[in-house]
């Protein structure tokens, strides 16, 4: 069984239709890009797959069952966005993932804190944004999770860290997991993708393997993707 | 998990409300002082009026205060980018609303509670309960009176 199948996939956002009849199952064990243009969909897809929104219509099972508390226990999620508490010291951002978290690994957390030269007692308002995002990488990479479900982890962050976050996300999930990485930075992650699924005007335009896409069309993954969405 | 969510919440809300109310009863403490001390000494008789001014108007305060804390809670956690967090957490919905439905009822009592302590601390006299009860009496009587007269024209 596939760990997450999408069935005639449907999202409205009043009458503006985002998502159209998407048919789609993400594997266990693979690491898959999400690509699209911005406002393709990627992050309504991603979103409907972690219970934030739910479907017009169509179905969404995770290891069989609709989104809900069992498939939030087994997806890690990094949002686009800032979501901690500004308020709040790392160490106790730790504390509050290792309560509500079962898979959740505080030593794991800390050694990749100190590894990305981050100071825990330091509080997330005086840190950079860049800091911040890395902060919530780590959270998100310390979690013994099935499915990574990483949106845009490296729009914000100079060509250098980009490298440094792929890395960290590479050598750090857990054995069997997926990840599915949504991104429009596609040269980026190219080099780690098993699988791409293109998105484009809220419909699935083409799923594959990245190996054999690249030796069908004798050409990069960006280099596709600029030629099938070339404005 | 509905008591790890509150746990954060009372975590969150303690370091932005209990605060006030700490100052609520130093403010308090020095009214009384100063009301103690300051009999013969018009310099301290004025500080004393200016610092109950403020007392008064802190008191009058405290549940605004303490609403204004517990929706900005609310919205934060719920509607704006925590929410990400918030949602994804592998917690029933209901517990959120739940959580800050229980912990709202125990900062609003905390601020009645804070409200009466404080004034105690800082005004409390026989004289000022004598008339706080006249006062109460004469609002007993007209309510008597409104009751007697609807019982009437009924």
């Amino acid at each position: 069984m596939e760990f997450i199948t999408c069935k005639n996939l449907y999202k409205n956002y009043g009458k503006k239709q985002v998502l159209k009849n998407v048919n789609l199952e993400i594997p266990r064990g693979k690491i898959i890009g999400l690509l699209g243009k911005n406002g393709s969909g990627k992050t309504t897809l991603i979103k409907l797959l972690n219970d934030l929104l739910v479907p017009t219509s169509g179905e969404i099972l995770i290891n069989g069952v609709k989104p809900g508390v069992e498939s939030k226990k087994v997806i890690s999620y990094l949002p686009e966005r800032s979501f901690l508490d500004h308020g709040m010291r790392v160490r106790e951002i730790i504390s509050y993932y290792g309560d509500f978290y079962d898979d959740f690994d505080e030593k794991k957390a800390f050694t990749l804190l100190e590894k990305l030269n981050l100071n825990a007692n330091d509080k997330l308002r005086t840190m950079s944004k860049g800091m911040k995002e890395k902060v919530q990488l780590v959270l998100v990479m310390s979690r013994k999770a099935e499915l990574y479900v990483l949106d845009e982890p490296i729009g914000g962050v100079d060509p250098a860290t980009r490298e440094y976050i792929m890395d960290t996300i590479l050598t750090n999930f857990n054995d069997g997991a997926s990840i599915l990485i949504s991104t429009h930075l596609i040269s980026d992650v190219e080099r780690i993708l098993d699988e791409v699924i293109f998105v484009d005007d809220g419909m699935i335009h083409l799923t594959g393997s990245a190996d054999e896409l690249r030796n069908q069309r004798g050409k990069s993954i960006d280099e596709i993707f600029r030629e099938e969405f070339r404005c | 998990m509905l008591g790890k969510v509150m746990k954060y919440d009372i975590k969150y809300l303690n370091k932005l409300i209990l605060p006030y109310y700490l100052i609520l009863f130093g403010l308090g403490a020095i009214v009384r002082v100063l009301g103690l001390i300051g009999k013969h000494n018009s310099i301290v008789k004025i500080t004393s009026s200016l610092v109950s001014g403020i007392f008064y108007i802190a008191i009058a305060m405290v549940l605004v205060y303490t609403l204004v804390i517990l929706l900005k809670r609310f919205y934060d956690n719920t509607y704006k980018d925590e929410g990400y967090l918030t949602h994804t957490l592998p917690v029933k919905r209901g517990y959120f609303l739940d959580s800050k439905a229980i912990v709202s009822i125990i900062y609003v009592v905390l601020g009645m509670v804070s409200m009466v302590g404080s004034w105690m601390l800082g005004k409390y006299s026989p004289e000022g309960i004598e008339f706080v009860k006249g006062l109460l009496n004469e609002v007993e009587k007209g309510w008597d009176m409104k009751d007697g007269k609807s019982s009437h024209m009924w």
